[in-house]
């Protein structure tokens, strides 16, 4: 697949995960791999991007279960990011769902 | 392989870029293997989880290679012609802007110009020249695409097509994968300009001599936009851009999108077909003998001098200005309303059908009057109008 548009997609996708509420690492990549079949990996340097782009910041919360948990959250220029990407995304989809009907 | 084979050769692969990206992205997948043992997963469910750690270093960004890799990285993937911005103040190292000129003969039958992610602009050449800048932004490793011209039969070739050697085509070719999004089922078949993300902009300028009778130009993300130009025929199109048409003249001129618009002003001809799934239609200042303008779900809007109308819509409305002598209008949308004002015609046979609308005519001086639905002349009955929808209004005022 076109390198761009899978990091561009998925970048979509974690973005939107987080709308409804900050998540760490792991917890992303489940939701996401459960939905599509992608190394869990390549995850990890696409939010590092988000966070170099100023789209999430992380915080670390202490767990029971062992080292501390990164949480990512969305920052208000990641909401607006997410939301114009999301747009974006909708008018190719139809373009595309339009075309390969023909 | 085991959790420390594994966690090894991550280190290794990581070794090129900088220690704090290393670091993190370390403790990132050590945070990930004890998440998943927590789950009770074996380190060789997480190792296939966590998958092929290749295909993880390809994500990481270009910016974040150690600064000798980048050199090399730049200078080996751009060759010459791209001059590195890297030192202009305020670019991140990577950037590149590549624009090349050419200059070609314009004695061709035929001119074909495919944009796929490049926006295409055609324009008028002021010499006997054609003329052709390609104009590409972005990171240099990931410009997938690249200019190309040839001639064939007497017909000009020019575009941009896939780069050898794009970076993700580095294993198995150009790839089909298929992706499930949203519940939509997408084929990726190439970059996709409009996806914005650290990505790219091209841009493709032709200039066009009058000796070229025929020009067809197509782009499947980007613009295409042409004006100033005459010529015998003009077919233009894009898939998911915008296409626009100003001061042209043509005697057979086809416009189509597929989600954008598409929109022509100032523009004469003998027939026109001006078509989009999704988009709206407009059309300004327009001269000619047929106009044909559909789209699905848009709204078309028409401003002109045409004998024969053809305008349709899936749900959206119609508005049309007719002025002149004028001998045929058809309109017809699913659910949408329509509008006519037609000046300049000495007469109007008007079939007006609406499905729950309301439907008012109005001829000459007289107030319009409510009607139902059925067939009424007015004045010598010279133009035949068609007005049909399913659930909207209907307004006709001519004079």
């Amino acid at each position: 697949m076109n390198t761009q548009f899978k990091k561009g997609a998925l970048e979509l996708c974690v973005l939107s995960q987080l709308v409804g509420g900050d998540k760490y690492g792991y917890e992303l990549t489940e939701k996401i791999s459960g939905e599509m079949s992608i190394a869990s990996g390549t995850l990890y340097p696409i939010l590092r991007k988000l966070k170099a782009d100023d789209y999430v910041t992380t915080y670390l919360v202490e767990s029971e279960s062992g080292p501390a948990r990164k949480y990512y959250k969305l920052t208000e220029k990641g909401k607006r990011y997410q939301s114009d990407v999301k747009q974006e995304w909708k008018a190719f989809a139809n373009a595309v769902n339009q075309l390969i009907m023909e | 392989m085991t959790k420390q084979e594994y966690m090894a050769k991550l280190q290794e692969k990581l070794e090129r870029f900088g220690r704090e990206l290393q670091e993190e992205i370390l403790e990132d997948y050590r945070q990930h293997f004890a998440e998943g043992e927590n789950e009770g997963k074996t380190d060789g469910e997480i190792i296939e989880e966590l998958g092929n750690i290749e295909e993880m270093i390809r994500e990481l960004s270009e910016e974040d290679l150690t600064e000798e890799f980048t050199q090399r990285a730049i200078s080996e993937r751009a060759g010459e012609e791209i001059s590195k911005a890297g030192e202009e103040a305020g670019r991140e190292p990577g950037d590149t802007d590549l624009k090349r000129s050419f200059s070609y003969s314009g004695f061709y039958k035929a001119m074909v110009l495919e944009g796929k992610v490049a926006n295409v602009h055609v324009e008028r050449s002021e010499d006997d020249q054609i003329h052709v800048e390609y104009e590409a932004k972005g990171v240099s490793s990931q410009i997938n695409y690249e200019y190309y011209q040839y001639e064939e039969d007497g017909v000009f070739y020019a575009g941009v097509k896939r780069r050898k050697g794009a970076r993700d085509e580095d294993d198995n070719g150009e790839k089909m994968v298929k992706v499930t999004l949203f519940g939509h089922t997408i084929i990726s078949y190439g970059n996709v300009g409009g996806f914005n993300i650290g990505g790219q902009s091209i841009t493709l300028t032709v200039r066009v001599p009058k000796s070229v009778p025929k020009l067809t130009a197509k782009a499947a993300s980007g613009n295409v936009n042409v004006s100033g130009i005459e010529m015998e025929s003009l077919e233009i199109a894009s898939a998911s851009g915008n296409v626009g048409v100003g001061e042209v003249v043509a005697d057979r001129l086809k416009a189509r999108a597929a989600s954008g618009n598409v929109a022509v002003n100032h523009a004469e001809f003998i027939s026109a077909n001006l078509d989009t799934a999704s988009g709206n239609v407009k059309a300004e200042m327009i001269k000619g003998r047929d106009l044909h303008c559909g789209t699905g779900s848009g709204n078309v809007k028409v401003d002109a001098a045409v004998a024969e109308y053809h305008l349709g819509t899936g749900s959206g409305s119609i508005r049309l200005k007719s002025v002149g002598a004028c001998e045929r209008i058809d309109m017809g949308t699913g659910s949408g309303s329509i509008r006519l004002e037609m000046e300049g015609t000495e007469g109007m046979e008007a079939t007006v059908r609406s499905g729950s609308g309301s439907i008012h005519i109005g001829w000459g001086d007289e107030e319009p009057q409510k009607m139902k639905n059925g067939t009424y002349a007015y004045g010598n009955s010279a133009c035949k109008v068609k007005a049909s929808t399913g659930s909207g209004s209907i307004r006709l005022f001519g004079r």
